[in-house]
């Protein structure tokens, strides 16, 4: 079964088109795809309570899965408490086994 | 091991391995770094993919186009300038190796699962053809053998 890897490194306020990257991981769950959101970088900016409300939606979609990356979410000061409840906080070995899973998608933005 | 302040278990540094990891077969990653290298954390991005999927027991392929093909220049030098604010503190001997200095590293260390190409346009295009050992510089139209040979592509940065 096909898995959609969305990878998001960009927030809000830097880019655009990261509403409509979270827009595509919206529609793809309500056509039942599975996707895996992946906020690297300052993209686990809009991971934090308050930021961006399609994070919050996708958390509560089945087949969905938000992660955020721990590195980065270190490099901005981020704590645990200050994410949306039901993002998972992972590393770079959770990343790679997504990576390599069978039926993946990656796409980068 | 748990990273404090995060305050959600972190599955980083277990040592046998988490249960979730997958245990099929090692696959071929293709990460292609098309962006600029220097404008965010897409560099350091890449290099902790990399460590990890060989770690993994996973082969990574990199192919670096446009300015990320001045990330294997020699000119860079093997260490980057000291951070002063770690003067008088133990940081301080620990170094500061470059960008380069780091993908040697990962090279040297790899044990042939890491190749790294670069573009022979872009390369040419900025001015750096003076490559670290290890860095194999290919024609523009060899990327799209990589991509049939690998079996899962990245590509990073592309906008």
């Amino acid at each position: 079964m096909t898995t959609y890897l969305l990878i998001e490194t960009c927030s809000t306020w830097e880019n655009q088109g990261v509403r409509d990257f979270l827009d595509i991981a919206l529609g793809l769950a309500k056509h039942d795809t599975r996707v895996d959101l992946w906020l690297v970088q300052n993209g686990v900016i809009i991971a934090c309570e308050g930021v961006e409300h399609r994070i919050r939606e996708l958390v509560g979609m089945p087949g969905v899965n938000v992660w955020v990356d721990d590195f980065s979410m270190i490099a901005r000061a981020v704590m645990g408490k200050d994410i949306v409840q039901g993002v998972q906080i992972a590393a770079m070995d959770r990343f790679v086994a997504l990576l390599t899973a069978p039926g993946c998608k990656p796409i980068w933005h | 091991m748990a990273h404090e302040g995060l305050g959600e278990e972190v599955h980083a540094g277990e040592e046998a391995g988490p249960q979730w990891l997958p245990r099929g077969r090692p696959l071929s990653i293709l990460c292609a770094l098309m962006a600029s290298p220097y404008e965010s954390d897409l560099t350091t991005t890449l290099l902790r993919l990399i460590n990890e999927s060989i770690r993994q027991s996973h082969r990574v392929v990199v192919w670096t186009c446009g300015g990320a093909t001045t990330i294997t220049h020699r000119g860079i030098g093997q260490s980057k300038p000291r951070n002063m604010l770690d003067l008088g503190t133990k940081r301080e001997t620990k170094g500061y190796p470059s960008i380069l200095a780091v993908i040697e590293t990962l090279i040297r260390t790899s044990e042939g699962n890491l190749n790294w190409y670069v573009c022979r346009h872009c390369m040419e295009e900025r001015g750096v053809p003076d490559q670290i050992d290890g860095v194999k510089v290919q024609a523009p139209f060899r990327f799209i053998h990589y991509r049939q040979q690998s079996d899962v592509t990245l590509f990073m940065g592309p906008k």
